[in-house]
């Protein structure tokens, strides 16, 4: 009971974010496939996993979400085709049947040599999504006879207000939240289709290897 | 009867101001997912935001709300990810009935507002009220920080299960994987080499 009572005073008294909020074990691997992670924040991040994109790439994915592009598989949906990964690496091979076997290095969707060891900022706010957070209730009230009562009458009135708010809310911002989702749904999307500016590249498209010898120029 | 004319004065707008800031409630931070991912891996969850997270697996909506029902028993192979989505149903059915809860508490707390009819109980009414609110706000806090945790863990689920073996083509009901196109290639200069490919793993021994 104690400890109950003490971390509900504690999140009273520490906000929101900070006791109450979530901290993610996970870390994505550069792999060159984006996905969405749950930040520091408590708001959902794109995380891009090593890969740069270029303007044409940025110019796309902004076109996609904004213009809800159905990249001529509009009929997916109802009829779903799947996409054949092509990745990098070693065979995946089970060791205990019905167990996905631990994978210490990742496959790699995209060549090694283009995966950036730098994370590139990566925002869906560029894109026309900002932010809003749930707000609390107000204060303030009239000289009257009695301010008491006044004031009482309003925390009376804006109390439950507060409390169906936060009974209601989504945790975070629904707005990055759709924005980074978007995002992170269209450039895997467009990365996967061949042709686009964001698409995967083959071993054969990508740049000559880079001597990596002692002495060698990069 | 000072008193009652100040109140009465408040009254009313009291009407108003409670519309108003139920309004103000119900409209804060709708947003809705323009784009559903279209070009997926057989066995990979993907994401939207429709009011709330919706994982798709395959195209196909597998999981929404905060119990994210399904989900854990989806991601089953990847002990981590179900480890995750069980915690996130934990959380989600806790935040979904204190956020309930405080609701209802925080809402009752307007019974403080027959002290406006009472006059000679004014005091206790709104102290009541106050009470209520309170209680209300104290429940619905730890069912906000809840639903965090709900989504936080759905999330991670969704990554890990994806990592391992969503977006290779594979799912827990067919646990098989794709050959790779190549190995992986070299990496440049300055990236660590952890991330460079694993050796390839010893084919399983037959279990007796």
């Amino acid at each position: 009971m104690w400890p109950k009572s003490s971390w509900i005073v504690a999140c009273l008294v520490m906000g929101l974010h900070s006791a109450c909020s979530y901290q993610s074990e996970y870390v994505a691997p550069q792999d060159g496939r984006a996905r969405a992670v749950w930040g520091s924040n408590d708001e959902l991040t794109a995380e891009l996993a090593g890969v740069q994109l270029s303007p044409d790439c940025q110019q796309a994915i902004g076109q996609t979400v904004s213009a809800q592009m159905p990249l001529g598989v509009a009929e997916a949906r109802m009829a779903p085709t799947y996409w054949r990964p092509r990745y990098y690496g070693s065979p995946v091979i089970l060791i205990h049947p019905g167990f996905a076997p631990s994978l210490p290095h990742p496959p790699l969707f995209l060549p090694h040599s283009l995966l950036s060891p730098i994370r590139p900022p990566f925002s869906p706010g560029s894109f026309g999504a900002g932010g809003a957070r749930i707000g609390g209730g107000g204060g303030g009230g009239r000289g009257l006879e009695s301010a008491a009562v006044a004031l009482l009458l309003i925390a009376v009135l804006t109390l439950p207000a507060v409390d169906l708010g936060l009974a209601l809310a989504h945790p975070g911002s629904s707005k990055n939240s759709a924005g980074v989702l978007d995002l992170v749904n269209a450039y895997n999307d467009l990365a996967r289709s061949p042709g686009s500016p964001c698409a995967y590249p083959t071993l054969t498209d990508s740049p000559p290897p880079i001597d990596t010898r002692v002495g060698g120029q990069p | 009867m000072t008193r009652q004319t100040s109140v009465s004065c408040l009254n009313q707008g009291i009407r108003r101001v409670l519309f108003g800031l139920l309004l103000a409630t119900a409209g804060s931070g709708c947003a809705t997912s323009q784009y559903g991912a279209q070009v997926v891996a057989q066995g990979e969850l993907t994401m939207r935001f429709d009011g709330g997270f919706v994982v798709e697996a395959g195209g196909q909506r597998l999981s929404q709300g905060y119990t994210y029902p399904h989900l854990d028993h989806f991601v089953r192979c990847v002990p981590k990810a179900q480890e995750h989505a069980r915690a996130a149903r934990r959380s989600g059915r806790l935040a979904v009935g204190l956020s309930a809860a405080g609701g209802i508490v925080g809402a009752s707390g307007l019974v403080g507002l027959a002290g406006l009819a009472d006059q000679n109980h004014l005091f206790a009414w709104l102290g009541t009220g106050i009470a209520l609110s309170t209680t209300g706000l104290v429940l619905t806090i730890v069912g906000y920080r809840y639903k965090t945790h709900a989504n936080g863990h759905a999330l991670d689920a969704v990554n890990f299960y994806n990592d391992s073996v969503g977006s290779l083509g594979a799912s827990c009901d067919a646990l098989s994987y794709p050959p790779p196109i190549a190995d992986a290639p070299l990496a440049p200069p300055g990236v660590a080499p952890s991330s460079l490919p694993a050796p390839p793993m010893a084919a399983p021994t037959p279990s007796p």
